[in-house]
């Protein structure tokens, strides 16, 4: 009886997209939807319908496992021409985690938050986030992997050297070298404590143009005399009662209702 | 009798006449007795029957159906009359189809004597989408009854119309204004690509033990080759002997190599050695090094490699024959050695 209950639930049909479509499959349905939306470039509402048809075909493969920059970077392009650009900020979020390093991410980030649109100055310079910094926005995983053997193999081999001629040179080249090695490591520290730092506060992308509210509730005082236009971004601080406190890049905080946000999980 | 005595009877007469003449013209001009007022249109029959037909039954706002009012059953069909539905009245006096359609007459051919049927058609235009029926129309038709009311009613009933709202006019297609770059995807084998390289505990771990195992075997074979080598390494702390083999090496870029490697070797005989201060010629540091204990081997090579070079400083000798830097190296790890 479980069993059959059980068979009945994995083969219950499921809403997302193309649950029985190989990942080949998906991928086709994706660049032809996104390739027909091109051609109706020329019509606004139409093109935006198969873009967003696109994008939920790369969302199906990114969570099927396939997190690399590439695909976050059509996810990105897909969800912004279909008129969603909170998801495209979003999407590019969710590569940078993946691919933090990738300058491509980045440039699409900023893109992306360039097209915000606030509606007056003080309200941008509050919103504004800058891009993370720190040694892993620059060197991947792998390139750091090699530089660190590259240095510990240097410190080692000079410290044999030293050990077979005693001359000064090789003590310092092997003093160097590992001097080099403690400061990448140094780098790939305070990079790590950044970003669980960062892993403690997520995201938050505002869905829908929002008041921000000094309380959770509608009936709190506005912050700011403008409303915090879709696609700005700010740091979840705590939830209550279906709000969000958060924190902008300038450091003003406030609340806003959960409904308008997108809040990314955290790693 | 005469004329005047004539004439009212003359008069009455002709009073009489065209009372006569007046009153069955007027007669015919006259509804027939039980005849309805309205919705009678000439048919006759013993039973005539009346029925709508539309072509549909759903109209966009603004849009038209076609109605066919069938008469069946007159026997003259040739004098039936179209009924005018913008007169048609109902029993509380409103124009049930004039409030509600726009009516237009569809011309067609007369009917034939012989027809069993009369169609009338009407082009009918609802006023609104609040329009929902085609109201029934009443007929009248008279029978052949000579006794009582000859007359009698058939209706064309009424059908249930949907009329939906008008269609928008479509936008003008607006283009999308979006960066060009956006329009284009990455493609290939990269889209699917899973991340595969995460550095973990064990690749750390391996990195270390690379190290450190590539200069342990690296210094491992050294030893195996070189077995004086680490002998030779911690003779090179001796101050003396690194400042005697350092400006031996650099003796060849002087100009003097000869000088600079005899003043190398003095320099370090005099530091090792307690040489008298004027003890410069090589038979004088023979003599020195002999007194300070040194063996006379030693001290002889010594005084020999001086000798050679003072033989390269003050005569012409063949480049074979020239003091070599590796020669004074080695009387110099020799010195070491034996101490």
């Amino acid at each position: 009886m479980n069993a059959a209950i059980l068979a009945a639930l994995l083969l219950a049909p499921s809403e997302s997209r193309g649950l029985h479509e190989s990942d080949e499959a998906i991928l086709l349905n994706a660049e032809q939807a996104f390739e027909r939306g091109v051609n109706r470039r020329n019509d606004a509402d139409g093109a935006r319908r198969l873009f967003r048809e696109a994008a939920a075909y790369y969302d199906e493969l990114w969570n099927r496992g396939y997190q690399n920059a590439a695909l976050a970077i059509n996810r990105a392009r897909s969800h912004r021409l279909g008129g969603n650009l909170p998801g495209a900020i979003a999407t590019l979020h969710q590569g940078l985690r993946a691919a933090r390093y990738n300058r491509a991410l980045q440039v699409q980030l900023e893109r992306a938050r360039s097209a915000v649109a606030y509606p007056d100055e003080e309200l941008e310079a509050q919103c504004r986030a800058k891009l993370p910094g720190g040694i892993g926005s620059r060197m991947s995983p792998l390139e750091a992997y090699l530089a660190a053997g590259f240095l510990w193999l240097a410190t080692c081999l000079a410290a044999a050297r030293f050990a077979m001629t005693r001359a000064s040179g090789w003590r310092l080249a092997s003093g160097i070298a590992a001097a080099s090695l403690l400061l990448l490591g140094g780098l790939w520290l305070q990079d790590y404590r950044e970003m669980l730092h960062e892993q403690r506060q997520p995201i938050v992308i505002v869905r829908e143009e929002v008041a921000l509210k000094s309380g959770n509730g509608a009936a709190w005082p506005d912050r700011f005399k403008a409303r915090i236009p879709r696609g700005a971004e700010a740091r979840e601080l705590s939830r209550r009662g279906g709000w969000i406190h958060i924190e902008l890049a300038g450091g003003a905080i406030g609340w806003i209702p959960e409904r308008n946000a997108i809040v990314l999980a955290k790693e | 009798m005469n004329l005047v005595d004539r004439a009212p009877r003359i008069a009455a007469c002709c009073f009489a006449l065209a009372a006569v003449a007046f009153i069955p013209a007027t007669a015919s001009s006259q509804p027939a007795f039980f005849e309805p007022t309205q919705g009678f249109y000439k048919a006759r029959g013993a039973n005539v029957a009346a029925a709508w037909r539309l072509d549909r039954t759903t109209v966009r706002d603004g849009g038209a159906v076609t109605a066919t009012l069938v008469i069946r059953g007159a026997v003259n069909p040739e004098e039936l009359v179209r009924p005018d539905l913008a007169k048609v009245r109902d029993e509380e006096g409103r124009f049930p189809f004039a409030e509600r359609f726009q009516i237009e007459n569809v011309a067609a051919a007369p009917a034939k004597p012989d027809a069993k049927e009369v169609r009338f058609v009407y082009q009918l235009r609802p006023r609104g989408t609040g329009v929902n029926r085609l109201p029934t129309l009443s007929y009248w038709y008279k029978t052949d009854v000579r006794v009582g009311n000859p007359f009698q009613r058939t209706r064309a009933k009424g059908i249930d119309i949907t009329v939906t709202p008008a269609a928008r006019a479509k936008p003008p297609a607006i283009p999308l204004n979006e960066p060009g770059d956006l329009f284009e995807i990455r493609t290939g084998p990269e889209v699917l690509d899973r991340p595969r390289f995460s550095v973990g505990w064990l690749a750390g771990l391996a990195l270390f033990a690379l190290g450190l195992l590539a200069s342990g075997g690296w210094y491992a074979a050294w030893r195996r080759i070189y077995p004086e080598g680490a002998r030779l390494a911690r003779m090179r702390r001796n101050r003396a002997f690194r400042r005697a083999t350092q400006a031996i090496r650099k003796a060849g870029r002087s100009p003097d190599p000869a000088a600079a490697m005899a003043n190398a070797i003095l320099a370090y005989l005099r530091t090792r050695f307690p040489l008298p201060p004027g003890a410069d010629t090589p038979s004088e540091v023979e003599g020195a090094l002999l007194a300070a204990g040194l063996d006379a081997a030693n001290a002889g090579r010594l005084a020999a490699f001086l000798r050679a070079c003072d033989e390269a400083r003050f005569s012409q000798v063949s480049p074979h024959r020239q003091p070599q830097p590796a020669d004074a190296e080695t009387l110099l790890a020799s010195l070491e050695s034996a101490e």
